[in-house]
């Protein structure tokens, strides 16, 4: 259920990647996968910020799964404050995941445990006109 | 009667908010003074207030927000370039074709530099005062100085931000940049140039808040004609530039082939 709200929200939102201080080639721009899980590490840097978040599997592993975002700078002009990702938190966080199959990804919104979401931190979709 | 009480109960709220506004330090937004209208022509002691943080937005066909999706997503070039510099490019956009990560100086943390600083998606800070005006890009805070009616430095060795000497020509901040190195890029594509790049920028405010910012390119040994760019600024009343340190925790390295990474683990023994 959550899954398909999600999926219906996503079009509202800005289609951006973190803006660019690196190439996101390394993230596949084609796949938008969706993962739920547990903050355990939120890393509020420049010039990106992560999140670490543990992903339990249908068989019961813990993977954890690091998530690329935006800069800071960006975020905040989106809604984020510092404190917004909390560590213990469960979130769903919609990503482009690494080409590697390695578990990380590229950033596209996540989902608070309210039910708020919120961007990449990509563009200045908040400047005034 | 109803409506009545409900307009006398949100008056009420409203008194009580406004007295409890007026104890605390007001917010940024309210504490900063409207800006100062000042009519052209303009000099070096009598300037318009551009001072204060200038959004990039979109402005016609040329997107400055180009940068979006991460460096190196704009296929073909707006550059009419010299075969080399042609060729340079054209191998880099094969990379960008093949998914391959490239890296450009500024994946590296190093400055953008001129005239990427105007282009990347970070704001602008602008500071007048007389004789020079000044532009801090939020992105990794690199700062460039025009020297407005002064000399330029006798010296001007290849820089980041080069050395920039401006005028007023009525309404319009006209500047000249020089001394730029030949290793930075136009913009998060990639588009190349060489140290023999030049700039002719012009600065005008078309409408309230929406600074034009033209700029003309020159470079012969990269370009077989000059190349301009118009981009738009808007101002930001509420907007500061925070602190951008790009080393603060890169996780991005570039590789010895010169690919970029992503690094997953925070302690790379583990």
């Amino acid at each position: 259920m959550r899954k398909s709200i999600l999926v219906l929200a996503l079009p509202l939102l800005l289609p951006v990647a973190a803006p660019a201080h690196h190439s996101f080639a390394m993230f596949d721009a084609s796949v938008k996968e969706t993962i739920s899980g547990v903050i355990t590490e939120v890393q509020w840097t420049n010039p990106h910020i992560w999140i670490h978040v543990n992903v339990t599997g249908e068989d019961g592993k813990v993977a954890e799964w690091a998530v690329e975002g935006g800069s800071p700078n960006m975020l905040v002009r989106q809604g984020y404050t510092s404190k917004t990702l909390k560590p213990g938190e469960r979130v769903s966080v919609t990503l482009n995941p690494l080409k590697s199959g390695e578990p990380g990804g590229s950033l596209i919104s996540i989902q608070l445990p309210d039910g708020t979401t919120l961007g990449s931190g990509g563009g200045a979709i908040t400047a005034r006109p | 009667m109803q409506a009545g009480k409900l307009a006398v109960a949100l008056s009420a709220m409203l008194l009580v908010g406004v007295v409890h506004a007026a104890q605390e330090t007001p917010p940024l937004e309210d504490a900063r003074p409207p800006r100062v209208q000042v009519s052209p022509p303009y000099s070096a002691t009598h300037f318009p207030d551009w001072s204060g943080v200038w959004a990039k937005v979109r402005s016609g066909d040329v997107p400055v927000d180009e940068d979006t999706k991460g460096v190196g997503t704009r296929q073909p070039s707006p550059i009419d370039y010299q075969p080399e510099y042609a060729a340079r490019y054209e191998a880099l956009q094969e990379k960008v074709r093949q998914g391959i990560p490239i890296a450009l100086p500024a994946t590296e943390c190093l400055p953008l530099g001129m005239p990427y600083m105007l282009y990347t998606l970070y704001p602008m800070q602008v500071m007048m005062t007389p004789g020079m005006v000044t532009m801090i890009t939020e992105y990794g805070g690199f700062h460039r100085n025009i020297h407005v009616d002064r000399p330029m430095p006798e010296d001007t060795p290849p820089s980041y931000a080069g050395y920039s000497r401006g005028h007023w020509e009525g309404d319009t901040l006209v500047v000249k940049t020089v001394g730029l190195r030949g290793d930075t890029t136009i913009d998060a594509n990639g588009l190349p140039h060489s140290d023999a790049l030049t700039l002719t920028e012009r600065y005008r405010e078309i409408r309230p808040d929406t600074l034009e910012v033209s700029v003309t390119m020159e470079d012969p040994k990269a370009f077989r004609k000059p190349y301009t760019r118009v981009t738009q600024w808007k101002f930001q009343r509420d907007w500061v530039i925070n602190e951008y340190v790009c080393l603060e925790n890169n996780r991005n390295p570039v590789d010895a082939d010169g690919n970029t990474l992503a690094i997953l683990t925070t302690n790379p023994g583990d």
